[in-house]
């Protein structure tokens, strides 16, 4: 990476000098995170509606009637422990019922084979209907909404958090030497947008307006996701400096609870563990999300209730209790709170959007794909300067366009892709979702080759626009051809995440169609950057 | 650029956990209240170094200034350590 012909003659001003180094770098971090960062922002993006996804994806296959009786958790539970081979050394965690989602979902570590003790074993999560205990489907078969989640904080890879981490940590860097280059304007040209100028000035003020404006949503990003992500590097500089070593102490400074006591092997009825489960369920302004047993049915059986307070701000408590005797053991509510826990819980409310309506998360989205369309046009500003400039070598130069068109534009055909399998492969297929990981995968991995093969970029990009409004549309039929009924009566229940998540597709359908229509009536001398230049 | 980037990175980091580390055994506040201080303020040090590192001219005078405040940095930490061992 020669960086040097540009600036072959160091300016006399130092801070223009500063500011040029500061720019260089900027452009060139700024590229090389690009694919990746387009990646964590568009999943980012699509995760926003998790909730709404995964009931759109699960709940027209398995629709459940809520005005029936419901099956007391006590019997789910220990039915499923009777179905399976579960491990009582490990914890046994129940997911409730939410608006969004009717299901339970029952957490079983299975026991380990003869030799494997060592090593984690295998985990049932099982999707189960509240009023007849029956198991509807393994959990991961309907991967979407995991699988897009996962690709913002991991991309699904081993190690890919502590890769988003450090890609974090770039962008962090981007944000700040962004503000230091773009300071003497930051206010004079803060709505400045030159439609009047050459294309080069429409883009960099469009990445100019797009990035001050969004600067404190960017900024909490940034941080917030290095919270997340790299926050190990911190507690490893902690225990070994701090704590002399003792992890466990650290945790409990952090306000995380941890109960590990072995089993007495003396039985116990839980009945009073799912008394305190129902009462905590009775609670006003007290949404109990998750309950987790340890070791279940021993006389040394502990319950630990997680819910959210929906009368505070970002406020999630826990409860443990002794099942036996039904003892509090420990608490963790608006009174009694731990500074850090509670503000990594702050900055995970402000991470996800979830402190108010859907409004925000919408507003959220917006501001999400904007990030998004900010990073292509950046993109796109390195590969004019660098193409004329003549200092890069066209095989990078290549590599970048190839990457910005077919990596950019590649993951959003895909995702239409893969929503449109998740929506058409059988509920009961076995390995339901590889097969939608494998469509995602091969989309993408095809739209980044043709990206390279195809010549004509702005058409190439007109097709993949073209063909994310088809796949969304064959997707939106898919629904209504296979779960008319359904959707009607599960609209008619309150589940409007269905009917949202068809909305924000068709939403998609009109934007991809607008800016196809505007693709189309572009001026030849306003071609892409993405197009090479001859 | 790719020295420049190692410096930044690598420097930016020693200095964070360097002077996270001073101000935790400074700040006279809650434990809680120091581990979340420690957190962001080490993130945001960990930024502000690399956008330093990255300003000059090259590697070599990006290395050096990485080098001095790092060892600024480490001497306060001893000092502070061998202080609080003191007491």
């Amino acid at each position: 990476m020669n960086t040097q012909p540009m600036y072959a003659t160091t300016s006399r001003n130092p801070r223009s000098q500063w500011v040029k180094n500061l720019t260089e770098s900027h452009s060139w971090i700024g590229v090389i995170i690009s694919p990746l960062l387009f990646v964590i922002f568009w999943a980012g993006a699509v995760t926003l509606f998790y909730e709404e996804v995964k009931q759109w994806a699960i709940v027209p296959q398995f629709p459940v009637a809520i005005e029936q009786t419901k099956m007391p958790l006590q019997q789910i539970v220990e039915d499923k422990l009777a179905q399976h081979d579960f491990d009582y050394e490990e914890h046994l965690m129940v997911q409730m019922p939410s608006e969004h989602d009717p299901y339970y979902k029952v957490f079983l570590d299975l026991v380990r084979e003869e030799g494997m003790e060592d090593e984690h074993g295998e985990v049932v999560s099982l999707l189960i209907d509240p009023n007849t205990g029956a198991s509807v489907a393994n959990r991961d078969d309907f991967f979407l909404g995991d699988f897009i989640y996962r690709l913002h904080y991991d991309l699904n890879l081993p190690g890919g958090t502590y890769l988003i981490g450090i890609i974090s940590l770039f962008f962090f860097f981007a944000l700040v030497s962004g503000v230091f280059i773009h300071a003497k304007k930051l206010f004079k040209h803060f709505f400045l947008y030159r439609n009047d100028k050459n294309r080069r000035d429409q883009l960099l003020d469009l990445h100019n307006v797009v990035g001050v404006m969004t600067l404190p949503f960017t900024l909490m990003y940034a941080l917030s996701g290095l919270v997340f992500n790299l926050a190990i590097v911190y507690q490893i500089a902690f225990v070994v400096f701090i704590y002399q070593g003792d992890q466990d102490t650290l945790f409990k400074d952090a306000g995380f609870t941890l109960f590990d006591e072995p089993r007495i092997e003396q039985s116990i009825d839980m009945s009073n563990a799912y008394t305190i489960i129902e009462q905590a369920r009775q609670q006003p302004d007290f949404y109990l999300r998750n309950v987790i047993f340890y070791n279940y049915g021993d006389e040394s059986a502990i319950i630990q209730l997680r819910g959210n307070d929906l009368a505070n701000f970002s406020q999630k408590d826990e409860f443990f209790y002794r099942v036996n005797t039904g003892e509090l053991l420990n608490k963790t509510d608006i009174e009694n709170y731990n500074v850090f826990r509670k503000g990594r819980e702050i900055i995970a409310t402000l991470h996800f959007g979830d402190f108010a309506g859907v409004d925000v998360r919408i507003l959220y989205f917006i501001l999400s794909v904007a990030i998004c369309a900010m990073i292509v046009i950046g993109n796109m500003l390195w590969l004019d300067k660098r193409t004329l400039q003549q200092n890069v070598s066209p095989r990078n130069i290549s590599i970048v366009r190839g990457l910005t068109l077919g990596g950019c534009g590649g993951l959003i055909v895909a995702t239409t892709v893969a929503f449109f399998v998740e929506r058409v492969l059988p509920a009961g297929m076995q390995a339901r979702a590889d097969y939608l990981i494998a469509s995602f995968i091969l989309t993408l991995a095809m739209a980044i080759v043709l990206s390279y093969s195809i010549s004509n970029k702005r058409r190439y990009l007109t097709q993949m626009i073209m063909l994310s409004c088809l796949v969304l549309t064959a997707t939106i039929a898919a629904d209504w051809y296979l779960f008319a009924s359904e959707i009607i009566q599960l609209t008619r229940q309150g589940f409007y995440g269905i009917v949202g998540v068809e909305i924000g597709m068709l939403l998609m359908i009109i934007s991809g169609l607008y800016i196809v229509r505007k693709l189309s009536h572009l001026p030849s001398q306003q071609s892409l950057s993405l197009q090479p230049v001859s | 650029m790719w020295p420049k980037s190692l410096t930044a990175f690598f420097g930016g980091l020693l200095l964070s956990v360097s002077m996270m580390l001073s101000l935790y055994l400074l700040l006279p506040i809650a434990i809680d209240i120091k581990l979340l201080v420690g957190l962001l303020a080490g993130f945001s040090i960990w930024v502000a170094a690399m956008v330093y590192y990255y300003s000059f001219n090259s590697a070599k005078t990006s290395a050096l200034a990485c080098g001095k405040f790092l060892l600024l940095s480490v001497a306060v930490n001893f000092l502070l350590y061998w202080y609080q061992s003191l007491l």
